[in-house]
């Protein structure tokens, strides 16, 4: 039961870390530019009129409501039910993380768009660029990038080491495959950040670099977090302390989230780029009645609903609360990756 | 230092490239053995085509300004201010006049000038 009871806690600061306490910060942040850099004095920071980034805004909020209820739900139900002791904790906290993590990815894919609209809208004849060569360690310190090898040699060793005592439930050579995987991943993030097309065409050379020092530092963290949580992971394994590896999870995610989440500072960005001339101003109208209907949101609602049916199915066929609350999560996964997907389409159709 | 482009100049863009890495190496901006950006960075940087910044850097590895040292990059070249300064421009337009001269003065006809550059250029072999 002590066991449960910090799982408990650490699950209970999962949800409004990552569905409360961020959103929250994010729309703070978006709102302070909005009112500090309005539409008519800095017409090329808004491609498209504010009120559609407004309606973004209070969708990736309900969207984050609707995720930290349900969470606070899944939560009652650990506490309530009797049985919840014997349940393998991990099974709830990894689907929800992903629900959790679902309005950042939907954030992502409008920026991809908005960055898009942005540099169509530019129509400067002059480029401008620096004929500087950008090198890793312009970003980061050598021992932060030795660090992260020697971690993940570390890890090599771990797994080798472990391999020979023949566990049941030990993925063998499988660890490493996966933990290169995921580095192979930050690597190539770094390496399309750095090299790859300019996103913004605004943005300032300065910030430019600081924000490739953050997307490159975040890489590297997350690179030793992600090696170091698996080598936990199976150190727990192999101790016979699995009761602790939902924990573990809850906290490694949310320090993944607290880590993906970190920003540049808004004052030590050069909006001045941003102003442009009265004649650049944008003149497209945009259809918003098309935009009344967020395939997002739906997808959700719907998703959650099915998950609810499938789950109460589950339950009248004599199966237990896990399955019930597997059900709504699977359910509620569906929902958001078909709205999401719909959402995305419509939204870059260009009868929008 | 600052590479500026006006896409809508008449100037091709490899040109103005050329230009001014050409100037920034005899002002001293860019000094001998400098590091410059890879290809793909420029080119990304600038929202101009790969192929485009790749001729520039061909002419001007040709003209010894930079210099390619395999995975370590392109840099400036130890000679590259002697070399930007040779007009390349100038030498070929002066080259041609004298040829001229000459084939006019022989009484070549301007037409029969004109039909030998064309044949002579589209022959690459000779």
């Amino acid at each position: 039961m002590p066991d449960n009871i910090l799982f408990y806690a650490v699950f209970l600061s999962q949800i409004l870390l990552l569905s409360f306490y961020f959103p929250r910060k994010m729309l703070k942040r978006i709102s302070y530019v909005f009112a500090t850099y309005p539409p008519s004095q800095y017409p090329r920071l808004y491609p498209e009129p504010i009120e559609y980034y407004e309606k973004a805004q209070r969708n990736y909020w309900n969207l984050n409501v609707a995720v930290l209820l349900a969470g606070l739900s899944l939560l009652a139900v650990f506490l309530g039910d009797s049985r919840s002791g014997e349940w393998d904790m991990g099974n709830f906290v990894f689907p929800y993380f992903i629900i959790q993590f679902f309005p950042v990815i939907l954030l992502e894919i409008r920026s991809f768009k908005y960055y898009r609209l942005m540099r169509k809208a530019d129509s400067r004849t002059t480029r401008k660029a620096e004929l500087q060569p950008r090198r890793l360690f312009d970003f980061i310190s050598p021992a932060m990038i030795g660090l992260a090898v020697l971690v993940y040699f570390a890890f090599i060793a771990l797994i080798l080491y472990i391999r020979q005592f023949d566990f049941p439930w030990f993925g063998g050579y499988w660890n490493i495959v996966g933990v290169t995987a995921a580095n192979v991943f930050f690597a190539a993030i770094v390496a399309w950040n750095m090299y790859g097309k300019k996103q913004d065409p605004y943005q300032a050379y300065e910030d430019r670099k600081r924000q490739l020092e953050l997307v490159v530092q975040q890489m590297v963290f997350m690179s030793i977090a992600a090696t170091t949580f698996m080598a936990i992971e199976v150190i727990l394994a192999s101790l016979d302390m699995r009761d602790l590896q939902p924990t573990v999870m809850s906290l490694y995610f949310q320090l993944i989230a607290v880590n993906c989440l970190r920003a540049l500072r808004i004052d030590n960005i050069n909006f001045a780029v941003y102003k442009g001339d009265p004649s650049e101003e944008r003149t497209e109208t945009r259809n918003y009645a098309a935009n009344a209907l967020n395939f997002a949101s739906v997808g959700l609602w719907v998703g959650l609903g099915l998950g609810l049916l499938f789950g109460a199915l589950i339950l009248v066929e004599g199966g237990t609360v896990k399955g019930f609350a597997m059900g709504v999560g699977i359910g509620t996964i569906l929902g958001l990756v078909v709205g999401s997907l719909l959402e995305s389409r419509r939204s870059t159709s260009p009868t929008v | 230092m600052e590479i500026v482009i006006d896409t809508s100049d008449s100037v091709p863009v490899f040109a103005q490239l050329i230009d001014q890495i050409k100037k920034a190496v005899l002002s001293g901006e860019l000094s001998s053995g400098a590091a410059l950006p890879s290809i793909r960075q420029l080119a990304n940087d600038m929202g101009l085509n790969h192929n485009t910044v790749a001729k520039a850097y061909r002419l001007l590895e040709r003209d010894a300004v930079i210099e390619t040292k395999g995975y370590r990059g392109t840099f400036i070249h130890p000679d590259a201010k002697a070399n930007s300064a040779v007009d390349l421009n100038a030498w070929v337009t002066s080259t041609l006049s004298e040829t001229i001269k000459t084939l006019r003065g022989s009484g070549v006809t301007d037409s029969e000038i004109r039909i030998a550059f064309g044949n002579v250029m589209n022959n690459r072999d000779q």
